[in-house]
């Protein structure tokens, strides 16, 4: 049993191995190999994510995402397809026992999403946990979240907007028929929110108020992955992430 | 010959949930079932696919409820930003919309 949880950020990978760093790191969790592990990245190439029960083919406009060297990836995870834009977000993930948590799926989103509030809070931003799965600003979405639980272990990833690239947005997710209008990018910005719309902050900044407030009472270290972790993740990269059968699974 | 449907609805607060079919003259050949919904554990949504298969395209919607049902509190799924009640009226929908494209 570990007795400390394990800091990794601000990290930079494809999606691919983001996904296969958060899926390695839930089966060392499992095994007892590795630590419970807070861990904070960035998506490069930028890249969409899909939920794990979306059709790939339903949500992303492929053709142009190969255009603009936008890669596509399944996560584990349900939820909705999302547009990590590399200057544009900050992702985290949370991966430990699922006994560190209430039972409760609404109650553990609530006390994570309540350490990125708390993240927020300590840049000057007032956001709120709206269930399920959202932290909204202002009444604005910043953050969306997504959680699964599988050999006793919880792994949580979310997002934090700190930046807009609605129009490459608009053109890798299908969004319907209509044309990307200045209307719809309105409509959008009337619904969604970042941090630099509320407070003038680095992304370094933002990575450290969260780090403070996702470890705020707790026994932890900075560290990185281990050898046998690594090496999972070149496995499950190979085996899964890149694979057609998983990706268009749906 | 066999026909397509398609539903799809999202709960007030909810998520999205499409229901894709395929029938031939009087039973259900295949489901799928997307959308940005959340399920624990995930793997249980193919179980939930393979208990309408079989069905007959006119079965009653409370014999379709138990047969998911079964599934869901077997495998003590959650569901997550959609009901099995709202799934079942999707795909009640989705057949019917293959018999209308049949016509």
């Amino acid at each position: 049993m570990f007795e400390k949880w394990r800091v990794v950020g601000l990290e930079v990978h494809d999606g691919f191995m983001n996904m296969a760093i958060d899926e390695a790191v839930s089966e060392g969790v499992s095994k007892g190999i590795s630590p419970p592990t807070i861990r904070f990245y960035r998506w490069k190439p930028s890249a969409v994510s899909i939920g794990c029960f979306q059709s790939l083919l339903d949500e992303v406009d492929l053709k142009k995402c190969e255009k603009l060297g936008i890669d596509c990836v399944r996560r584990r995870t349900g939820g909705g397809a999302v547009y990590h834009d590399y200057n544009g977000e900050i992702t985290y993930s949370v991966i430990a026992p699922e006994n560190f948590f209430p039972k409760s799926i609404t109650e553990s989103y609530n006390v994570i999403c309540g350490w990125v509030i708390d993240g927020l809070k300590l840049l000057g931003v007032e956001g709120y946990f709206q269930p399920v799965n959202d932290i909204l600003v202002g009444g604005k979405k910043i953050s969306g979240n997504a959680q699964t639980r599988r050999g006793d272990v919880l792994l949580q990833h979310g997002t934090i907007l700190y930046d807009f690239d609605l129009k490459t947005m608009f053109t890798v997710l299908k969004v319907g028929e209509e044309k990307i209008s200045d209307k719809m990018i309105k409509s959008v910005e009337e619904r969604v929110t970042r941090l630099l719309n509320h407070v003038n902050v680095s992304m370094r900044e933002v990575t450290k108020a969260l780090i403070k407030a996702f470890t705020k009472g707790k026994d932890y270290e900075i560290k990185t992955w281990t050898k046998e972790e690594l090496a999972r993740v070149k496995e499950l990269v190979n085996l899964r992430y890149k694979t057609k059968e998983w990706n268009f699974s749906r | 010959m066999v026909r397509r449907g398609f539903a799809s609805e999202k709960e007030k607060g909810g998520k999205l949930v499409q229901v894709r079919v395929e029938v031939d003259e009087d039973k259900v050949l295949k489901v799928r079932i997307t959308g940005d919904f959340f399920l624990h554990p995930e793997e249980v949504l193919e179980e939930m696919e393979e208990s309408f298969v079989g069905m007959g395209v006119f079965e009653e919607e409370e014999m379709i409820l138990e047969s998911v049902k079964k599934v869901i509190e077997e495998r003590e799924a959650i569901l997550v930003g959609f009901t099995v009640e709202g799934l079942v009226r999707i795909f009640k929908e989705a057949v019917s919309s293959c018999l209308r494209n049949g016509e």
